[in-house]
Formats: C-alpha cells, structure tokens, sequence
C-alpha cells in the first residue's frame, strides 16, 4: 500500500515538472539580443602556442645555459615534436640520457649544441653520444608576478 | 555482391614502456617493464624484457633476480600518461581517416575501404607521423577483413624488415599466412576456446578456417563461424563506431592481505567511488553489480574465491548506489578469519546514459539529484585533486591503495611535474 503511494507521487512529481518545463520554454520569448549577431569567440592563448595538439607539449625550464635567448630558468617551454628541426632551432634534444635544451647548429655534416650562455660549452655530438633530436621548441611562458 | 573492404588496424608497440620511455630517455635501451595496479605483475614490456624471457602477467616477486642482474627498468602504472598520449595518437589517426574505431588504449581500426590512395603509402605515413609527432613507434596492418588485418599487424610487429607495416590487402599467398598463425593468436579465438581447439587438433588459423560452417558453429558458437568467414576473406565484422563498453571493472590486490570486515568495507567504498567515476566519465550506466573477494592465488592450498552479484531496478551510476550495493553485496560473502588478498567490482549490460530506456517507476527526482551530487564531486576532485570530497565512510587506508613506488611523473596532466630540460 505505501509502496504504491510513493511510486503515485513520484509520477506526479515527474509530471508536474514537465508541465514547469513546458511553461517555462514557451515563456521564453523575447527580443534577441542586437550583439548575437557580432558574437565571436573570446580570446583563446592556446589557439597561438598549440598549433599542433596532439605533437605539443610542454617542459620545465631548470639552469642559465639559454638566458641570452631570452630562456631563463624556471621558464615553461612548449616543444612541438611534428616540426622538423633545422639549422638555428632551439631543441629539446635526447644526450645521453638527459634532456637538454640548446640551440641547434650543423656545420659540414657535424652537429653542435650551443648554449646561450658564455659559461657553457658547446657540445659536439660525438659518434659513441647517445643523441636524437626530441622536438622543436616554439614558445617560451614566463610568470612575471 | 559488395566491393572488397579494407581495413587497417594501427597497434602501439609495448604502449605503457614506450610512454615511459618517452620522457625518460636514460631507459632507451635498457630492458623495462610497467607495472599493474600495486605493482603486484608485468603488464608492458620493452623487446629487450621479452628477450630475457619476461612473460605477460609475472607477479614482481618472481622477476626480481633478473631485475637486479639486467638492471631492468621497472615502473608503476602511470594511467593519466598513457590515457593522454593514446588520446594523442588517436587523434592523429583520426587525421587521417574520420571512420576510425578505437579499439582499446593502445589499437584502432580504420576503415579504408573508400580512400582512393596508394595504400602503401599511406600506412607507411601512418606510422612515420605517429612516431614523429608522439614518440611512439606503432605497428599497422592491412587486410580485407577486421580479423585478417590483426594478423597483418602482428606480422608488421614482428619482423623488423616490415617497418612496422604490413599490407596484405593484395597477398597473393594469404594461406601460407595463415598456416602460420597459431590458432591462439587469431582474435576472437585466442586462449576462450584453447581447450578445444587443442582436442579437434587445429593448430593455426588456416585449419580453422577450412572447417564446415556447421561445425564451427557447433563447437565455437556464432561468433567462431564470423572468425572463420573473416580468415576467408569475408568481412562480416563492421566497424564499431559509437562502441559503449561491455563491462567495467575496478579491482585492486592489496598489499597485506585485509582480514577485518570493516578494512572490505572501507576498501569496497573506494572501488565504488572510483567505478562511478569511471562509469560517468564514459556515460554509461549499469542495472548489474557484481563483486568478488578473493585470496593469494599463489597460495594453491588455501586458495578461495567469492562472488555474488545483484540487479537493481533502475539504471544507475551514481557512488551512492554503487556502494549500498556493493556494501550489501560484500555482507553476503565474507567470511571471518580468511585473509582476503584482492577484491573488486564489475558492471556488465552497459547501456549509454543518452538513450537509456527510461523506467516508468523510476524516481526521475530523486535520480537526478543524486546524479547532480555525483557530477559535480567529479568536478572539484578533477580540478583540486582526487578525493578532495568524499562520502564520509571512505576510509583512504594504505592497505588497499595502490602502492606504486615506482610510478613516473605526470609529465603531460600535471604542471607541476613537467619533464625538466638543462
């Protein structure tokens, strides 16, 4: 008995709101906004730095070797992995083991990594290094406060 | 009769390593293998494991000599690495054909029947893109049917002359192929019905299907007849494009075995919460919840399994019915004095939350307030963190969370674990 009370008032219930809703929706008529017409999409940053989703990522900055290419520690990179890097790039590169950003130089068939930092060196990739290029590095995101 | 169809199947090589070693290069050519849930065994390995004879499913315990003298890199599962690069790959594969079918975190289907391509090309393309733009190496394959482009990838996997593709679309010799292919490798067969397939004698794919239709059928039911078709060349296996998944399960082993009926409880709550999440996240819902208690498997003598299931009246995914349930549930099969070693939680007859039929005696109020409840505990745990809320009977006991001492950073889902670069 108070099994089939419940189950009649959850009927009603359901039935009430739709009849709510109904009244609501044919209520809901009026002027269009003049602006919807000029609407766009607000600013996106991601639609600048993410050309490519799925080859993009994103690296942490740790050390100086980059300052005089305006990469300061701490800074986020993001790398994008489908570009094909060439003379000049800064790279994420795979040396023997570690991730290393630098620029990238190759003269005469031999491959350098410079660092922008007078207090580095530059590393001449030897035949024995364990090295590959990882992906090209396309923007650099520094918190300022 | 209906033009020939061509299928491609993109299958990611050792997936979970190949995620681990894409942001720890030290490990690149160093045996490695990944980790189930609290670290109990083996599910990924590099080719150098493999080669040292790391089988699929060895509990840790038993590898630990050759994880010493190799020095073989070990990691714990890191599930929101690999679910962020296989949504990546898909996504590039979805470049090159909209008709994809993802068939699991790491395998898609492609339908090629329509691209007015050079086909070698464009799986030789396929795998080249994936590995630039991910860092992932994969393996595709081409054939006539679902079935027979399995094999082919398999093929494209295994011999390093390939590439890592393999087009059998216009294989003259399909049945030396098949001679080959031992009958447990061929999907939809596999290990289901290797007890059979052992008394009949068939040994590999082409014996199978050289088999009388009713025989098949007899013996290996239905879906055994439309395998056999498929090695024949006949697709009859169409894609899945909206695919819901048939079950779900969350289980865990613990790290000491859990004896109290309180410990289940607070273990049973968590599995609830993380399997309505998991249910929400795809947007399914379930009537039919089973659980299981069981002890070490390793332990031959003593070894004990318990399950039992129910079926709710009405569809739901929301945590609060998930652990009522399965808090009844586990009141009916606990023992005292046995030490339980894992336990889980499964869901079958899966239906999308969209098109459910509704039931007329379902209390649409009260359903939607607490599927409101369940949804917005999804938001705040996803943007502050795991169990940031929480029903109050969950109790975060280290017993049963997962262990995972070896777990990688979260290098593409959280900023503060970025890979570092010099």
């Amino acid at each position: 008995m108070y099994k089939d009370i419940t189950i009649l008032l959850n009927i009603l219930q359901t039935t009430d709101k739709l009849f709510k809703k109904i009244i609501l929706t044919t209520a809901k008529a009026g002027f269009p906004s003049p602006s919807d017409q000029f609407k766009k999409q607000p600013l996106d940053l991601n639609s600048i730095i993410i050309k490519n989703r799925p080859s993009t990522f994103f690296m942490k900055v740790e050390g100086d070797s980059m300052i005089n290419a305006g990469i300061l520690d701490k800074d986020i990179v993001t790398v994008d992995k489908s570009l094909e890097a060439k003379n000049g790039d800064v790279i994420i590169a795979e040396y023997n083991g570690e991730f290393l950003i630098k620029q990238l130089s190759i003269i005469k068939n031999e491959v350098y990594l410079i660092p922008a930092n007078n207090n580095f060196q530059t590393i001449k990739i030897k035949n024995n290094d364990n090295f590959a290029i990882w992906g090209v590095v396309t923007f650099v995101i520094r918190r300022l406060k | 009769m209906s033009r020939e169809k061509i299928f491609a199947l993109v299958d990611c090589n050792n997936f979970y390593v190949s995620c681990e070693r894409l942001f720890n290069p030290i490990i690149k050519n160093r045996p490695a293998v990944v980790l189930s849930n609290n670290d109990s065994c083996v599910i990924s390995r590099s080719n150098e494991a493999k080669n040292l004879g790391i089988k699929m499913g060895d509990p840790l315990f038993k590898i630990e000599n050759k994880i010493n003298l190799y020095n073989i890199a070990v990691f714990s599962s890191n599930f929101s690495l690999y679910g962020d690069i296989s949504s990546r790959v898909m996504e590039i594969i979805r470049k090159f054909s909209p008709d994809i079918e993802i068939y699991s975190i790491d395998e898609a289907f492609i339908n090629l029947t329509d691209i007015n391509m050079n086909l070698d090309n464009y799986g030789i393309s396929i795998v080249k893109t994936v590995e630039q733009w991910t860092g992932i190496p994969v393996s595709v394959g081409m054939a006539t049917t679902k079935t027979l482009a399995k094999i082919a990838t398999s093929i494209a996997k295994k011999h390093k002359k390939f590439r890592g593709f393999f087009n059998m679309t216009r294989h003259s010799d399909i049945k030396r192929i098949l001679e080959i292919t031992p009958i447990d490798d061929v999907w939809g067969i596999g290990h289901k019905y290797a007890k059979k397939t052992k008394y009949f004698r068939i040994e590999n794919a082409y014996q199978f299907s050289k088999l009388p239709d009713t025989f098949i059928k007899k013996y290996f039911s239905v879906n055994g007849l439309k395998t056999a078709m498929e090695l024949r060349g006949v697709s009859v296996i169409p894609m899945e494009l909206f695919s819901t998944r048939k079950s779900i399960v969350v289980s865990r082993s613990f790290k000491e075995p859990l004896m109290e009926l309180d410990e289940l409880k607070a273990a049973f709550v968590y599995f609830s919460t993380l399997a309505g999440e998991k249910l929400r996240r795809e947007r399914v819902e379930t009537k039919f919840i089973k659980i299981f208690i069981k002890t070490n498997r390793f332990d031959k003598g003593n070894y004990l399994y318990n399950e039992d299931f129910m079926l709710l009246p009405n569809y739901t995914n929301t945590t609060k019915d998930i652990i009522n349930t399965s808090l009844l549930l586990l009141n009916r099969i606990y023992h005292n004095n046995i030490k339980y070693k894992k336990a889980g939680i499964l869901f079958t007859n899966l239906v999308s939350s969209n098109n459910k039929q509704w039931d007329i005696f379902c209390n649409s109020a009260e359903y939607k307030k607490k599927n409101q409840l369940s949804k917005s505990m999804d938001t705040i745990n996803k943007r502050y963190g795991s169990y940031t809320v929480k029903y109050a009977n969950i109790n975060l006991s280290s017993k049963f969370l997962p262990s995972q001492k070896r777990k990688s950073k979260e290098y593409t889902t959280n900023w503060k674990e970025l890979a570092t670069v010099k």
